[in-house]
């Protein structure tokens, strides 16, 4: 128990430290052509306005939350300004929502479904070689009423109308999967297998930054010929 | 009368007011832009560590602890993923005689699940009248699983949190959670139910 508090002690003071490591730390400044800029206290709608930051004044940029900025006025006041207000009033335009999505290079994600007649949940990590292209790695595991399973898989997704809100994909790839059968069964034995993946289905961008997935693929094993088909809702993060 | 007049102004070639100079020029910006995100550090990952009580049906509570991982995709959604290890204890079969676990009376049981977070309650708590900190409630719900003895069983999980931020990239979360999963830990398959009660510290990257 000594080591567990002197572990987690260790742990704690380098998460620590590591945030200082990992900062990037670009200063970028901006002028404000509206009339002004509602300041708030912290990154969210429902925290209180401040301060204003008006016409003709310029700003530090220093970082950002989720759709929130962090901002440092000429006066030395720091607040956190929206990325939509940011956009209207530094350079009198409205995102363009669709293109920021389309831009984002990672994705990373979670979902949950059926596997065969079991349940499953994946998570998933996802580059976009090409804006309509990505290659995804998968961790998924599948719990049955005999045995639970651990599936690593890469895959490549093609997208078909990566521009639009609702986009239909494809999907190819390939995997390995460890069976591990109930222990309270006869001659059980763990087992590898190779597993080919194929599957589509339907990406829906309700907000830049999220992505809402249904799949359906089907898991087929050679050695001995077995079709597995998985069904699944994920949510996924839209980022870089 | 009026109307006379207008016509000898309109006829009259010379502005009334000479204007040249006097106010900027007028014409809007309207054209649509494609606003980048500026390229400013990002504290959108989550990375932290936690302990607490978990309480195992049948078998008792006991301690806890794990990593937590969140991704913060929108001020209010965000998805967390835990790793968490805990002892399970024979102790209550023991004292009627029925030893479960051998002689060590224990053995360790650990849980990975992958959830869905809405802040559904943003605010500030004032500690003080000098000190107040920025404050989220949050609901959790997934799935994963919970791993004994070489066998997993899947587990859906629900939850409440509290987090509060000390700084932009330090928080303190208090959560409690319940998951439900079918067990064979007695041998005979039923529905348990684990509820845990956690307080980790996170750092935002």
């Amino acid at each position: 128990m000594k080591y567990t508090y002197q572990r987690c002690l260790f742990l704690l003071s380098t998460l620590i430290a590591s945030h200082f490591f990992c900062g990037v730390s670009i200063a970028n400044e901006a002028t404000v052509k509206s009339e002004f800029l509602e300041v708030f206290t912290a990154a969210g709608r429902g925290y209180p306005v401040f301060f204003v930051v008006e016409n003709g004044e310029k700003f530090q940029l220093l970082k950002r939350k989720t759709d929130w900025i962090k901002i440092k006025s000429k006066q030395g006041q720091e607040g956190w300004i929206s990325y939509n207000d940011y956009a209207s009033s530094v350079y009198l335009s409205k995102p363009n929502i669709r293109k920021l999505s389309v831009s984002a290079k990672w994705e990373l994600g979670i979902s949950a479904g059926r596997f065969g007649s079991d349940n499953s949940f994946t998570a998933s990590a996802g580059y976009y070689i090409k804006p309509s292209v990505a290659f995804q790695t998968e961790y998924k595991k599948v719990i049955g009423d005999f045995s639970h399973s651990n599936l690593l898989s890469g895959k490549f997704m093609f997208q078909i109308f990566r521009d639009k809100v609702i986009s239909p994909f494809i999907s190819l790839g390939l995997g390995v999967m460890e069976n591990t059968p109930r222990q309270s069964l006869v001659n059980a034995k763990k087992e590898q297998k190779n597993l080919f993946i194929g599957g589509g289905g339907i990406n829906y961008i309700p907000y830049k930054r999220l992505n809402m997935r249904f799949s359906v693929n089907n898991y087929y094993i050679n050695k001995p010929e077995q079709n597995y088909l998985d069904f699944r809702f994920g949510i996924y993060a839209l980022f870089g | 009368m009026l109307l006379a007049s207008i016509n000898s102004h309109a006829a009259d070639d010379a502005p009334l007011f000479d204007l040249s100079g006097a106010l900027p020029d007028m014409s809007p910006e309207l054209s649509r832009r494609d606003v980048a995100i500026p390229n400013i550090d990002a504290l959108d990952i989550e990375i932290g560590l936690y302990g607490g009580m978990l309480n195992i049906e049948d078998f008792g509570a006991n301690y806890t602890y794990g990593v937590s991982g969140f991704f913060h995709i929108t001020e209010d959604v965000f998805v967390n993923a835990n790793y968490g290890r805990s002892q399970i204890k024979d102790d209550t079969f023991r004292r009627l005689n029925l030893p479960l676990f051998g002689e060590r009376g224990k053995r360790t049981i650990s849980d990975l699940n992958f959830l869905l977070g809405w802040n559904f309650l943003s605010g500030e708590m004032f500690w003080s009248r000098q000190y107040a900190f920025t404050s989220d409630l949050y609901l959790l719900a997934g799935a994963g699983s919970v791993n004994f003895d070489d066998e997993s069983y899947f587990s859906v999980m629900g939850g409440l949190g509290v987090k509060i931020l000390f700084t932009d990239w330090l928080a303190l979360r208090f959560e409690a959670k319940i998951s439900e999963y079918d067990s064979s830990f007695l041998g005979y398959e039923k529905k348990s139910h684990n509820v845990d009660v956690i307080t980790g510290i996170s750092v935002f990257y």
